[in-house]
């Protein structure tokens, strides 16, 4: 087990590699010249020089290239945001968990809901229920992440006023007991956690559906009906566990998906994650911002990953055998 | 014909086969085919390999067609090696060399028409016309056996046996000399195996053909080969003319395989 | 097939706009500010008071032409990646799917704030962008078509024959790819008209006075309970657009399903 996440650490780093040389040419290949995108035309050139200088704007790519992937390797070190002063890298890490919980969170509840609807589907497949439900979640999957968030906020926070419509804490949180505390945060989470936790059920229930009935009308499956074994038990056995290692897998490829998902929820509910903190640095133009934010969202993307194969091959020991 | 000339020359050929990729910390599992074989083709002839099936066969097959790259050894088309040719060059030996596989059915691009399929081993030569090169599709067809009625259809409407007759009108498209013939009968009824043979031989005697003719079925080798080579486990343990073969077989693992087949 | 239904009639409703929408797109009437649906106007106005109906048959142009063109600029490269990786195999293979393994890795929505961050947002540049990120699934459904397919004994027998290769690429291989092709295209025109939703919501898609259905619901976002039509209309167009892209996608895929083939 220890030598195969040595393995998969060692694999994630050229593609954590790849990523970042990636991000790099992606902004600095954009047409155009990189002061002028931040500064007002009208200001001095002096100051365009100053910011040239300060970013190393003047030396050719390969260097500048060089000299980012060293200072953000060696040092963590993104350069300060231009609105504040404040480094980009401690802005970020300042970003990090609100959108950490709202993902986990809606992992869960996307887990949930998605397995009640995909196994409940799969069992009474060809029913009206199945169609029921398939339909319902074919709704989920195709609809806009920040509409269902705008719709629910909009009726039980503004319309039936039971739940915070923005932000991750009230106004009074620090004069709150633990207890308190824990439930105001629970209460401000609600509402995005469940709009994202339905849009990616969607994702894994017609996954799980789809992958169970397949297994329900596998050879296997034939022979332990010929067997005589109960149906409940080969659904448990066969459909079931078929089912559900894949599902680890992707769980592992929905995570870019969902931290998409995060960066529009946190607007439309102002909780101060990644994705606020982001889009308002693209609006404002605050570049260091910016990169500094996409970088560690795909650190964090690559680690979500790593873990989702390593729970995979806890789950499945074939993995380990083979390659 | 009579005076027969080397078409074919196989020497010492080894295959190896990689069953699993090298990776960082695995080694590469490597798993031999073809373990030193030699055997040659007269022009006109019609040589046999018989074996079993995992015997290696097919890399042989694979390793004439320029497919698997042979470990070491040398195939040589009328004495020149075709592992040691440029892109261009090896193109215009291919040609020469056709094959016919046993599966008919994946042998065909199922989003082609027999039409299309026997065009494209025509495409280079030089035609006229598409009305001459019309007539040459068709004059394939009936080559094999098949009508102007086939043209227009795709693989899938068509039988078992008709497949394999485009396939062999698809090979015969480029004016080959050596046909490769891999277990063109296996996947066949037995009624439909007996007119294959017959068309194969017919070809053969109008078109002056040479066929290596890979099989494991005994009765169809008797009736089809001059010389027989026996195969096992990656080696050729008997070569001999199709006579001594079947009447005098020197070697204990020929001898079982007549007994297991019914001739001896 | 109720999928090929929406889509045409979702389709059509794009190219007739200036015959449907009851009242011209951009006609502001500040008297008829936020009005609720009505018989004059069946799904209200906006804060313009423009016509909200008409906005959105109009919308459907920007929308699904953005969708239509990302995704055929996504299938067009990933084709082409596909292919060449497939065909090719080796080293050419190894770095092309590192390539793609990185860009799926990366958050759509985060690159695509990067890209369009950087540069001046327009129609053409969210459009450039959406379809220059979207490329990696179809490449990765193509290759491994294409890897089956080299192993094939009819692709075997074209070798044989001595056929060039951009002739096993035009005759043997692309025609046997294209119906995941089309599926997968598909059903990515509808995960290109939520993306470009997503963006314009941000306001960092189609900037006004173009409308999209993502720049309407934007709109719609300043008041979601008291101008409740703006959003809810806005996000039922694009529901039912991009349900019917995904009903059209499933249904081909069972009609071009290779297995029904044989």
């Amino acid at each position: 087990m220890g030598a195969y996440t040595v393995r998969r650490l060692i694999g994630a780093i050229p593609i954590l590699f790849i990523g970042l040389t990636l991000t790099f040419f992606l902004v600095h290949l954009v047409p155009g010249d990189p002061t002028l995108r931040f500064l007002d035309p009208s200001m001095g050139s002096s100051l365009k020089e100053q910011i040239s200088e300060k970013f190393g704007l003047n030396e050719p790519l390969h260097i500048q290239y060089i000299s980012w992937m060293y200072r953000i390797v060696g040092h963590f070190d993104f350069g300060n945001s231009f609105n504040n002063g404040r480094p980009a890298s401690d802005i970020i890490l300042d970003a990090l968990p609100p959108t950490i919980l709202v993902m986990g969170f809606a992992l869960i509840c996307g887990l949930m809901f998605g397995m009640i609807g995909g196994i409940g589907a799969a069992i009474f497949h060809g029913t009206k229920f199945d169609l029921i439900i398939t339909t319902i979640m074919l709704f989920f999957y195709s609809m806009p992440v920040f509409w269902l968030g705008i719709m629910l906020l909009g009726f039980f926070a503004v319309n039936l006023n039971w739940l915070p419509a923005s932000q991750l804490t009230s106004v009074f949180h620090d004069q709150l007991n633990i207890l308190d505390r824990f439930t105001d945060y629970f209460r401000h989470l609600m509402l995005p956690v469940i709009t994202l936790g339905l849009v990616s059920a969607a994702t894994f229930g017609r996954y799980l559906r789809t992958s169970m009935i397949e297994a329900m009308n596998s050879g296997y499956v034939l022979a332990a009906r010929a067997r005589g074994i109960s149906e409940w038990k080969i659904l448990v056995n066969y459909g079931l566990r078929n089912a559900l290692i894949p599902l680890i897998t992707i769980v592992g490829m929905t995570i870019p998906a969902l931290f998409s998902g995060a960066v529009i929820i946190e607007v439309v509910f102002s909780l101060p994650g990644m994705g606020r903190i982001m889009v308002e640095a693209v609006l404002a133009r605050d570049y260091p911002v910016v990169l500094a934010a996409s970088t560690m969202a795909f650190v964090a993307v690559i680690i979500g990953n790593l873990l989702a194969d390593i729970g995979y091959a806890i789950a499945d020991p074939r993995v380990r055998l083979e390659s | 014909m009579g005076h027969s000339q080397l078409l074919l020359s196989v020497e010492d050929l080894i295959i190896h086969y990689q069953s699993r990729k090298s990776t960082l910390f695995t080694k590469p599992e490597i798993v031999s085919a073809v373990r030193g074989v030699t055997f040659s083709i007269n022009s006109g002839e019609t040589l046999a390999i018989v074996g079993e099936s995992g015997c290696g066969k097919t890399s042989i097959v694979m390793s004439i067609l320029g497919f698997v790259k042979p470990v070491s050894g040398k195939i040589k088309y009328k004495g020149t090696d075709i592992w040691d040719v440029t892109r261009e060059e090896l193109r215009g030996i291919r040609r020469k060399i056709q094959p016919v596989f046993q599966d008919p059915h994946h042998s065909l691009n199922p989003r082609m028409t027999v039409g299309q399929a026997i065009e494209d081993g025509l495409w280079p030569h030089q035609y006229e016309d598409m009305i001459e090169k019309q007539n040459g599709v068709l004059e394939l067809l009936r080559a094999v056996r098949l009508g102007k009625e086939h043209l227009n259809t795709y693989p899938h409407q068509l039988s078992g046996g008709q497949k394999q007759r485009v396939c062999i009108a698809r090979a015969l498209a480029p004016n080959p000399e050596l046909l490769i013939l891999d277990e063109p009968l296996s996947s066949q009824d037995l009624s439909i195996q007996a007119t294959l043979v017959n068309l194969l031989l017919d070809l053969k005697q109008k078109k002056g053909l040479t066929y290596l003719f890979i099989s494991h079925d005994l009765r169809i080798v008797r009736s089809i080969a001059q010389q027989v080579a026996v195969m096992r486990d990656g080696i050729l343990v008997e070569v001999s003319d199709r006579d001594s073969i079947f009447n005098n077989p020197q070697h204990s693992y020929t001898e079982s395989l007549l007994k297991s087949s019914g001739l001896l | 097939m109720v999928g090929a239904v929406i889509v045409l009639i979702i389709f059509f409703s794009a190219l007739g706009a200036p015959i449907l929408a009851p009242y011209d797109v951009n006609a502001q009437n500040l008297t008829m500010s936020l009005q609720p649906p009505s018989t004059s106007h069946l799904l209200g106005t906006d804060v313009y008071g423009r016509d909200l109906l008409s906005r959105l048959i109009y919308g459907a142009r920007v929308s699904l032409g953005i969708g239509l063109s990302a995704a055929f600029i996504a299938t067009t490269v990933g084709v082409f990646v596909g292919v060449f990786a497939g065909f090719l195999g080796g080293w050419v293979d190894w770095l092309l799917m590192r390539i793609v393994d990185v860009l799926m890795g990366f958050p759509r929505l985060v690159v695509m704030l990067l890209a369009v961050g950087f540069g001046t947002p327009s129609i053409w540049l969210t459009l450039t962008v959406l379809g220059l990120l979207a490329w990696m699934e179809v490449a990765r459904i193509v290759r491994g078509e294409v890897m089956v397919i080299r192993e094939m004994l009819y692709l075997k027998a074209a070798q044989a024959l001595g056929l060039k290769r951009s002739r096993i690429i035009m005759g043997y291989i692309l025609p046997n790819v294209i119906g995941s092709v089309i599926v997968s295209t598909t059903l990515l025109i509808g995960t290109m008209i939520l993306v470009e939703a997503s963006l314009s919501f941000l306001g960092l898609g189609v900037q006004p006075p173009n409308a999209s259905w993502g720049t309407i619901l934007n709109q719609g976002r300043v008041d979601p309970v008291g101008a409740w039509w703006i959003s809810a209309f806005g996000g039922l167009m694009i529901i039912i657009t991009v349900v019917g892209f995904n009903l059209l996608g499933d249904g081909l895929r069972d009609l071009l399903d290779p297995r029904s083939l044989t």
